[in-house]
């Protein structure tokens, strides 16, 4: 009965601090009856909760709004925010493939695969790498600059350096969601869409004022960095796999990596010829690889 | 930029920084911490707690991390919050403002032993 009479209570907030917190208090307040449930005890939670809405029901009333509903100034992302969204977009990334190639010299190096070689191989991503964690003082100032601002009918992204990018509702063709990261707002034009990351502050404003202009679709859980790098790269990283297993001369180091990457041939090859859409050329490019790996093969068997 | 909120610190939200500078903590863990490093003088009411926590929300001194249940309270989800970097420097700002008072007070003689 307490429970319900608070519940009730809590219709003294404004709206909007009642729905972002009003399960929270609810929970508070009958996690402090569950404490002490004797008549002294509820008492005792009575007046401090008699005192606490007195105080604080004014104070929701006559607070500043949050800089979340100050359309003027937008949504953005706090320093902590920011810096999540740097280890997210560009570190993570970057270091899963530093990983990568730390394990592939390493293999190679056990493979007996001519360090040059493998040097050379391998420079080309060591540089890329450098360079995107070189550059994070500057990805990081610009997601501090990252800014999206509501106007009326119409969503603005403000990023430093570059015009404003403006989305009237009319243009939103859908609207995704994925849990954890953020909200894509699409137009059907790829140069015309906006990236609502989750982190912002207010971003529950932001997608709740969205949801009025268009159905959100859910999209699965979030990927790891390794998938993502799978999903955009595989193509790079099968042709790094294969020349790694080129590069190596122990059959013992050669076997393992020639069976993956022969497997992966096998099934690119199969999907290129089920699509009679791709060139001849392009189907050949997998052949010609699978080819050099049995050629090898054979060298290894003939040399022992 | 407006005027920040938390430009003095107030005191609720100064103790609510300090229950989370050890460790994540669901609003009611934060209500028994404050209760528990004050000697049960302050004791946070659930309107009280979340206007504040909106405030650090909003501020960026502190960020929710998620729904799990409490290994003590039952199966209920509960909303974990932690304090966050920018949390920390002002909360130790505060602290050593307060050092600051305690240290003249001392000189002062307006404080004996008993604060150590």
């Amino acid at each position: 009965m307490s429970e319900k009479l608070y519940a009730r209570l809590l219709c003294l907030y404004p709206a909007e601090f009642r729905k972002q917190y009003g399960e929270a208090m609810l929970q508070l307040f009958r996690d402090r009856l569950r404490a002490d449930p004797s008549w002294s005890g509820v008492a005792r939670v009575w007046l401090e909760v008699a005192y606490d809405l007195a105080v604080s029901v004014p104070k929701q009333h006559f607070a500043r709004p949050s800089r979340a509903r100050d359309t003027s100034e937008g949504f953005w992302l706090s320093e902590e925010a920011a810096r999540k969204m740097l280890t997210r977009t560009h570190l993570q990334p970057a270091g899963s493939v530093l990983l990568a190639v730390a394990l592939g010299i390493g293999i190679g190096i056990l493979g007996d695969a001519p360090l040059l070689l493998l040097l050379a191989l391998f420079s080309p991503l060591i540089i890329a790498t450098m360079f995107a964690f070189s550059q994070r003082g500057q990805m990081l100032k610009q997601w501090l600059g990252y800014r999206i601002r509501l106007d009326g009918e119409r969503i603005v992204l403000l990023r430093s350096g570059r015009d404003p990018l403006t989305v009237e509702r009319s243009e939103i063709a859908r609207l995704i969601e994925t849990p954890g990261l953020g909200l894509a707002i699409g137009t059907g034009n790829p140069r015309k869409s906006i990236w609502a990351p989750s982190l912002l502050t207010g971003y529950d404003d932001l997608r709740s004022t969205l949801a009025a202009w268009a159905p959100i679709e859910m999209r699965n859980a979030p990927e790891s960095a390794l998938v993502w790098i799978h999903r955009h790269a595989g193509g790079l990283a099968l042709f790094w796999t294969w020349a790694l297993a080129m590069s190596v001369r122990s059959p013992y180091f050669f076997a393992p990596l020639a069976v993956a990457t022969t497997v992966a041939l096998a099934l690119l090859l199969r999907a290129a010829f089920e699509q009679p859409a791709i060139p001849a050329m392009a189907k050949a490019i997998p052949a010609l690889l699978l080819l050099a790996l049995l050629a090898k093969a054979a060298w290894l068997v003939l040399a022992r | 930029m407006p005027k920040r909120k938390l430009d003095p610190l107030p005191l609720t939200a100064f103790h609510i920084l300090l229950s989370l500078a050890d460790k994540e903590r669901h609003g009611y863990g934060i209500m028994q911490q404050v209760a528990e490093q004050t000697g049960g003088r302050v004791r946070l009411g659930p309107g009280t707690l979340y206007g504040s926590i909106k405030t650090l929300l909003e501020e960026g001194a502190v960020e929710e991390v998620g729904e799990r249940a409490a290994p003590d309270l039952g199966d209920e989800r509960r909303r974990y919050y932690r304090i966050t970097s920018a949390g920390r420097k002002l909360a130790k700002t505060e602290a050593e403002r307060m050092a600051d008072l305690l240290r003249i007070a001392r000189s002062k003689r307006l404080l004996r032993d008993a604060h150590v």
